[in-house]
């Protein structure tokens, strides 16, 4: 009887609320791909051409435009409208985009540009080596710009002729066609010229495959394909991308067909749900986001080698990247890269060995327990705190494993779960590394670790280059071979011999802990269109998802 | 104007004050430093130089008794800037988003009150019959399912099982609709938002109202008016409804305090485009100027519903004034 009255009750609410809504309207609504609401079936659309598609984006990245957006959603996004001299492929090699495939380079510190014909600004301008020229100097004359540090690398850019143009750097930089010319977006000259901050303009105006013709903050973007643009029509006409910041509403979005895709990713656990859906394709792409337990090397007892190795030894990595991602990872190593990219140094592989990390503490003279829990000289236990963000499961899960892992060897670790910014400030004050750094352990990642230079960044005492070394490493050797060799590095095998000798280094002297390097896991509704391009490091929003590279 | 009135504005007074003084340096004791929303992506790429030449653009580094003074200037001057994450004008992003909380979660005070009051006092009137106890259970159990699991569910069932809901948006942003339709549209899309908000928080306005009749029904007046033979119509409005009101509509002011950052959740489930989220990501980014204007507006908004519960009090039970002057 009281299940009779709880029924009747919640169905007056929703007869009310159905009411109020006018929920049997025939309105129909775009949504998804060309999907109405109540229709459970797509239509299904090829690759050759598809009106309009509604991709989710998971940040409010303002008006997309090199000088507003945010974050690495924003870049995602803004590669579709601005367009980039060289790009990154599938397989992260990177290819000429906006120039001819005969550009020349020489020593890593001059390189010359002709562009491709027939490229537009959406307002119409023909972009011209006078952009490509101003684009480079401009973001050095603004404050707030992530842009800012690489075109500060540039000496003297060289209008050779409307099409051609000569860059010269300050030093060699090896890295410079990954982390400068692929990624310095392309402005029109005729936009920016004479304004003192970038940011105030409000329209974006790039020469990519889509224009942004509308931008609501917080709520949506509306792009549009440029029907001649020069490497051809982009197989989607329109893309609709509402600001959806939670996952939930997005795995309902998708699993509605009121979403053909996200900027987002999943957690492996939602795998076996979306493939079930029929027209549901999730795409694998090996990730360069490291996820990393961070060691403060200038606090006792981690500034001894001998007790970081320890760590080392008493963490079963595998275990860890295995409980974590299941499959869709690679294990990290203790090289701190991708152990399948080229210059990756064989045998750095963590080797779990408890009596080995025992070993190494007892040697330390860490031989006194209590509990279990070992004790230093002073006779205080060997406690500390791991500092992670709160609202990250991943990380949090992984603080927990580490933590019954260490424990096994005599190790107390107490986790600390804080909101990022609270985070940042004991981990990266003021994200200056020079300023010190106030934690014992921390889960941390960086999205950069295919760039060459990202040992360097991450492991260089000179704070000025090693402007990611939150650990605070500091080594003789590393900096010894940085300074010795970086410097003189003339070709790519070089290169990769020096980054090979400094990821031995780093094995040795363990400044911090590579877990894994996830994969990047999204849904893409394939009923709605079958374009979607993967790759390695790729969101699968990119450029090669709807035009074709060659 | 009399001493009690006088009081009572320099109270009001007092409390503006704080609340002014409260938002300028509550952000800034978060740990955490804005800058991160200043540069964008990659703060950790500048110099130290080009850091603080950006935080000297902002006047971050000045002393703070000077950053105070800029934000006293700016308030009063109502030239509130720009937000450092959203490089938008504060006033726009404001007004853009306080309509749809308005919306929402007005329509939520609304219905709430109306429901849960006249639930309460159906309750009442079936005391210790089984309606009565079905009514108490059934409220009991929707006030303890959290708010944003509901909303996760109704999504799914209704939004995606059925597909008869929208699950994001305040109303279709791919379509031009107007008039009669945009209405339709607007609302189509309040729907599931509003029911989670009505059904989470009915149960406050329910046991309320229930418990106050309940105690009015056993009123010497009420007991007389039944022995005179007024019609049990004329009892229930007049009698017992009327005397209701007074803790149902303090409910309801209280409530008032909360219209425009108590939807945060129901906000971010349904991506609804309100001020709760822009506040809550304000509070993430380290927004300071955002923090302060958005809590500012906030906090005014409680002063004022109470500022306007303190004159209606009067007027609904004039026995409170009578009170106050003694």
């Amino acid at each position: 009887m009281k299940k009779k009255y709880f029924q009747q009750i919640l169905s007056v609410m929703m007869m009310a609320a159905m009411m109020l809504t006018g929920c049997g309207s025939s309105e129909e609504q775009t949504i998804g791909g060309q999907v109405s609401p109540g229709t459970s079936e797509p239509t299904a659309e090829a690759a050759g051409s598809v009106d309009t598609l509604t991709i989710a984006i998971t940040k409010d990245e303002n008006t997309l435009a090199p000088f507003t957006y945010v974050s690495g959603t924003g870049l995602t996004v803004n590669r579709l409208v601005y367009d980039t001299l060289m790009t990154t492929d599938a397989e992260d090699e990177i290819i000429p985009w906006m120039v001819e495939d005969d550009y020349e380079v020489v020593d890593f510190k001059e390189y010359t540009f002709t562009l491709k014909e027939g490229q537009k600004f959406h307002n119409g301008n023909p972009v011209t080596a006078e952009d490509i020229k101003f684009s480079f100097e401009y973001p050095s004359s603004q404050k707030v710009s992530g842009q800012r540090k690489q075109c500060d690398k540039v000496e003297s850019i060289e209008v050779i002729d409307e099409n051609t143009v000569k860059f010269v750097l300050k030093e060699a930089d090896i890295n410079y066609m990954r982390d400068g010319f692929s990624y310095i977006r392309i402005l029109d000259d005729a936009v920016y010229e004479g304004i003192e901050d970038g940011a105030s303009i409000s329209d974006s105006i790039g020469s990519g495959m889509y224009k942004l013709v509308e931008y609501k903050t917080g709520e949506y973007y509306k792009l549009e394909a440029v029907e001649d643009y020069f490497r051809g029509t982009p197989k989607v006409k329109h893309i609709n991308m509402p600001i959806i910041s939670d996952n939930t509403a997005i795995q309902q979005g998708l699993l509605s067909s009121q979403l053909a895709a996200s900027t987002g990713s999943i957690g492996i656990e939602m795998i076996d749900t979306f493939e079930a859906v029929d027209g549901m394709t999730v795409y694998s792409n090996p990730g360069f986001a490291p996820m990393i337990l961070n060691i403060n090397n200038g606090r006792a007892p981690f500034d001894q080698v001998d007790f970081r190795n320890a760590l080392a030894y008493g963490m079963d990595v595998n275990t860890i990247c295995k409980t974590l991602y299941g499959e869709h990872a690679l294990v990290g190593t203790k090289g701190a890269i991708r152990s399948d990219l080229s210059y990756s140094q064989d045998g750095l592989e963590y080797v779990y060995d408890t009596a080995k990390a025992v070993e190494l503490l007892e040697g330390l003279g860490y031989t006194e327990q209590k509990d279990g829990i070992r004790l230093d000289a002073a006779g205080n236990l060997l406690s500390f705190e791991i500092v992670t963000y709160a609202g990250n499961d991943l990380r949090s899960r992984a603080c927990e494993l580490i933590q019954t892992q260490l424990k096994e060897i005599g190790i107390d670790v107490q986790i600390m779960t804080m909101d990022m910014d609270t985070a940042d400030a004991y981990i990266w004050p003021d994200f200056d590394v020079a300023n010190g750094r106030d934690y014992d352990l921390s889960t941390w990642g960086w999205s950069t670790s295919n760039s060459l230079t990202y040992l360097i960044s991450l492991c260089s005492s000179d704070f000025a280059a090693g402007n990611y070394n939150v650990c605070g490493y500091v080594s003789e050797k590393f900096d010894k071979l940085v300074a010795e060799k970086l410097s003189s590095v003339s070709s790519m095998e070089e290169m990769e011999m020096l980054l090979k000798e400094l990821q031995t280094v780093i094995a040795e002297e363990v400044p911090l802990i590579t877990i894994a390097y996830a994969d990047t896991l999204q849904v893409c509704n394939t009923k709605m269109y079958d374009g979607w391009k993967a790759g390695k490091g790729m969101n699968v929003i990119n450029i090669f998802s709807f035009v074709d590279e060659q | 104007m009399n001493t009690s009135i006088r009081k009572r504005w320099s109270h009001y007074l007092i409390l503006v004050v704080a609340i002014i003084v409260i938002n300028f340096f509550l952000p800034r004791l978060l740990p955490g430093s804005p800058l991160k929303s200043l540069v964008g992506e990659n703060p950790g790429d500048l110099t130290a130089a080009q850091k603080m030449g950006i935080l000297d653009a902002y006047h971050l580094n000045d002393p703070m008794w000077k950053q105070f003074l800029y934000y006293l200037r700016d308030l009063f001057a109502l030239n509130w800037g720009n937000s450092y994450s959203k490089r938008q004008p504060i006033t726009d992003l404001i007004i853009s988003r306080t309509g749809w909380t308005l919306l929402l979660a007005g329509s939520n005070m609304i219905l709430s009150t109306l429901i849960g009051t006249a639930l309460g006092a159906w309750s009442a009137f079936r005391r210790k019959k089984k309606k009565d106890l079905s009514l108490v259970i059934s409220t009991t159990i929707l006030d303890s399912i959290p708010s944003f699991w509901m909303a996760v569910i109704l999504l799914a069932v209704f939004g995606v099982k059925f597909g008869w809901f929208p699950i994001y948006g305040a109303y279709s942003m791919w379509e031009n609709h107007t008039g009669f339709h945009k209405i339709v549209d607007i609302l189509h899309h309040l729907a599931l938002p509003l029911f989670t908000m009505v059904v989470t928080s009915l149960m406050s306005f329910f046991t309320t109202s229930r418990y106050s009749v309940l105690q009015i029904l056993n009123e010497d007046y009420v007991k007389l008016a039944k022995m005179r033979g007024i019609p049990k119509g004329r009892i229930t409005v007049w009698y017992v409804m009327r005397n209701t009101l007074v803790p149902v509509f303090t409910l309801f002011m209280m409530d008032v305090g909360y219209l425009l950052s108590g939807s945060v959740l129901i906000e971010t489930v349904f991506t609804y485009p309100g001020l709760g989220t822009l506040m809550q990501e304000a509070v993430k980014a380290r927004d300071y100027p955002l923090i302060q204007y958005t809590f500012l507006l906030a906090s005014l908004l409680t002063i004022a519903a109470l500022f306007l519960s303190d004159v209606l009090y009067d007027r609904i039970d004039p026995r409170l004034e009578v009170q106050e002057d003694e």
